[in-house]
């Protein structure tokens, strides 16, 4: 290749090794816009793999869920079947707005519309404040209730909200005591 | 073989090129975090090596360094996908700096300065070495300030070791730490870097 160089400094070159180089980089473009995006698709099957086995916790004793579409083709909620193929409860995803910002949630209820179990999944709430509504210690008090005792005990429910993260606490518990209510209303 | 230990101790990329501060500085609050994040480099660094050393001889000078940069980010985005889905606690955990290993200048440095002049197998145990060099310094430094800052050390929140009566220093945790340990090994190895080059001199 030509070692010369044109008033702006760049190298002069024939129009075919231009064509050439330009060509190389696309080629090397092309490549390393698409190994990420094949990468992608096993990665997705695993994200979908652990967003089912997360479902299924919510649960005890489901073995498969099976989603209930809504007009869009968006999953409201899920039903839950054991392994005999027989209805044991609910499972549901919701996101609420917190103090800070969206709070994403699990949840699963049985066919009593009772808890079975919740889990926060994303959140961006005051660290070692709103933050704590991630900790066992407050998620476990949702287990085994029923809506009307969904709610925080400064308001008459079983909820003992974060001493200081009242947003937080609330956010959570209506999210859950609305989105049960709504599975409720639909499959009652 | 030498050129696989040059990166680990006489040319260290932390101590000694002075590169890849950054990440050293933010991840390494945790030994896990720190390993990690070390794994990702050393993932990026050996296979861009690799790739930039095979094709080294097709490139024009004028795309030589947007090449590169194409082929390491194209790896980062890689291992960032993998550790969205494969460890989302640990994806969270280091937030931002995973994406920014693509612009990690010890990658594309070894890139520029080697892989882009050898063979694969030198190009390849070269980037290791380097990676290697990053890692174990990234996990001193992180098991330092998880040692001084909790007052523990922890391997996958299995405890290690504690030291009892032992105020934690909180400031070791936080940013500041960080500047403080890397500041005083630096220093650490410096000092002791000239006193192995005063005394082979005085040998000779």
């Amino acid at each position: 290749m030509g070692a010369e160089s044109d008033k702006h400094g760049l190298p002069l070159m024939t129009r075919r090794e231009a064509i050439k180089t330009v060509g190389k980089l696309a080629t090397i473009a092309l490549i390393g816009a698409v190994a990420p995006a094949i990468v992608q698709e096993y990665a997705q099957e695993e994200k979908d793999a652990r967003l089912r086995d997360l479902l299924l916790r919510m649960v005890p004793g489901s073995a498969t869920v099976k989603p209930v579409l809504g007009e869009n083709d968006e999953a409201l909620y899920y039903e839950a079947y054991d392994s005999s193929g027989m209805l044991v409860g609910y499972v549901f995803t919701t996101t609420v707005y917190g103090r800070n910002g969206p709070i994403s949630l699990v949840g699963g209820v049985d066919l009593n519309y009772r808890v079975t179990g919740i889990e926060i999944l994303s959140q961006s709430e005051t660290p070692a404040l709103g933050a704590r509504i991630v900790e066992p210690q407050f998620t476990e008090q949702f287990v085994g209730l029923s809506t009307q005792n969904l709610e925080l005990t400064t308001r008459g429910g079983r909820i003992h909200g974060i001493t200081g993260a009242t947003i937080s606490s609330t956010a959570v518990t209506r999210a859950m005591r609305e989105k049960i209510e709504e599975i409720r209303k639909t499959t009652s | 073989m030498r050129v696989l230990t040059r990166g680990i101790l006489q040319e260290n990329p932390i101590f000694y090129l002075v590169l890849g501060i950054c990440s050293a500085l933010a991840v390494t609050t945790k030994l896990e975090n720190a390993l990690a994040m070390g794994f990702a480099v050393t993932f990026v660094i050996v296979i861009s090596s690799a790739l930039v050393s095979l094709i080294r001889k097709h490139i024009p000078a004028i795309i030589r360094l947007a090449s590169y940069m194409i082929v390491i980010t194209s790896l980062t985005t890689i291992i960032v996908i993998y550790f969205e889905a494969f460890d989302p606690a640990m994806y969270r955990t280091l937030g931002i700096y995973l994406p920014l290993v693509a612009i990690n200048c010890i990658i594309l440095g070894r890139a520029e300065a080697y892989a882009s002049r050898n063979t694969i197998i030198p190009s390849v145990l070269d980037s290791l070495g380097y990676a290697i060099g990053y890692t174990w310094v990234i996990s001193l430094v992180s098991l330092i300030r998880q040692l001084l800052g909790t007052g523990s050390i922890t391997i996958f929140d299995i405890q290690i070791l504690t030291i009892s009566y032992f105020q934690p220093l909180d400031f070791m945790i936080r940013p500041p730490g960080a500047l403080f340990t890397l500041g005083v090994l630096s220093g650490l190895i410096a000092f002791l870097r000239q006193r192995r080059a005063q005394s082979s001199r005085r040998r000779r």
